[in-house]
């Protein structure tokens, strides 16, 4: 996997791991994707990431009861998110050295980070994904959580 | 790198266009300054860290992508984004111009170097001056002139002075130094909707 491959994998990634809250976008989990970015340098980060998984149990955010529908459904989407990212990770960090591993999980924290500053505008990150030279840009525009005036436009769209 | 006069002429012009860009000078402890000014200065640094030119820009954008928006104590996150948006403008300029990816990264040296020149440049006529308008603004005019004219964009001076004028620090401005708004050291009144702009 070259440079530019990885970088590819850690822009999708980082897509994948979004979610919509309101009208801010944010990783589902912070404290995961650090995890990942410690465990790079081990040569065991894939049980540790799998023992870390299977162990995730999110809180109800906002204060919210754990008994409210729209928590569990938040729970839900957090567990699914931990499930999926954890595996896509492990899936590049197999193939990569450890330096290049290093450098891997740099990008995807770095990524997640732009994503939520630029507060998900897929017009500005296109234009950074652009200037980055990533191979498929669309890839991964098309994994960001659509923002609510995005999905009002849609549904005019529709009629 | 060799780099012909009308290639040297495009990357001094639009290293100005991204210098207004910059949070505006401030004063400080009878300096002037702009906030944020390590973001700007670490930006070249991203560029040599990788031995591959194409992989160095990549690397390049990340950290400004990632570095100019970031919350610190002198600069709102949105108020670095339209130097951000121009200088990706820039980079996909250089990216499309079927130039190789060292030519881009060695262009991309000059213009950040260049635009950090301006800004320390401006800052210290600002300062050697004492914030004195029509002194700054006929030491920056001359500075201009001769620059501008050595790499042939002579006939680019007078919108060149524009833009550096509108990025001076102007008396009541909201991002003029608290010594500057509360001096009004350039004799400006300050406008109903500035006034409303600090509160």
């Amino acid at each position: 996997m070259d440079m530019s491959d990885m970088n590819q994998k850690a822009w999708e990634i980082a897509a994948m791991a979004m979610i919509r809250k309101g009208r801010v976008i944010e990783s589902y989990s912070t404290g995961q994707v650090r995890f990942f970015f410690e465990q790079a340098r081990f040569s065991r980060f894939k049980s540790a990431i799998k023992t870390q998984q299977s162990q995730y149990s999110p809180q109800p955010s906002d204060g919210r009861s754990g008994n409210d529908p729209r928590a569990i459904a938040d729970m839900r989407q957090r567990v699914e998110k931990n499930k999926k990212v954890g595996e896509e990770v492990i899936s590049v960090m197999e193939v990569l050295p450890a330096r290049e591993r290093m450098r891997f999980v740099q990008y995807l924290l770095w990524n997640i980070k732009i994503i939520e500053q630029l507060g998900g505008n897929k017009e500005r990150i296109g234009k950074v994904l652009s200037a980055e030279l990533v191979r498929d840009p669309e890839a991964v525009l098309e994994k960001l959580p659509e923002m609510q005036n995005q999905q009002r436009d849609r549904r005019y769209r529709r009629g | 790198m060799q780099m012909n006069a009308e290639e040297l002429r495009e990357i001094v012009i639009k290293s100005y266009k991204l210098t207004v860009l910059m949070p505006k000078p401030s004063k400080k402890e009878g300096k002037y300054a702009i906030e944020s000014r390590s973001k700007f200065k670490s930006l070249p640094e991203a560029l040599r860290q990788m031995e591959d030119a194409s992989a160095s820009i990549t690397h390049f954008v990340k950290s400004a992508a990632y570095f100019l928006p970031r919350k610190d104590a002198g600069t709102r996150p949105d108020q670095m984004l339209p130097f951000m948006d121009r200088l990706l403008e820039y980079v996909n300029e250089l990216n499309g111009s079927g130039v190789d990816a060292e030519k881009v990264r060695e262009k991309l040296q000059y213009l950040i170097g260049y635009a950090n020149w301006n800004a320390d440049a401006i800052c210290a006529v600002l300062t050697a001056n004492g914030g004195d308008k029509a002194k700054s603004e006929g030491t920056i005019r001359n500075m201009l002139e001769a620059e501008l004219k050595v790499v042939g964009a002579g006939d680019e001076v007078e919108k060149v002075f524009e833009l550096v004028k509108g990025w001076l620090p102007y008396a009541g401005d909201v991002h003029a130094g608290a010594e500057g708004r509360d001096r009004g050291q350039w004799g400006q009144a300050r406008t109903g909707q500035q006034q409303r702009r600090r509160y």
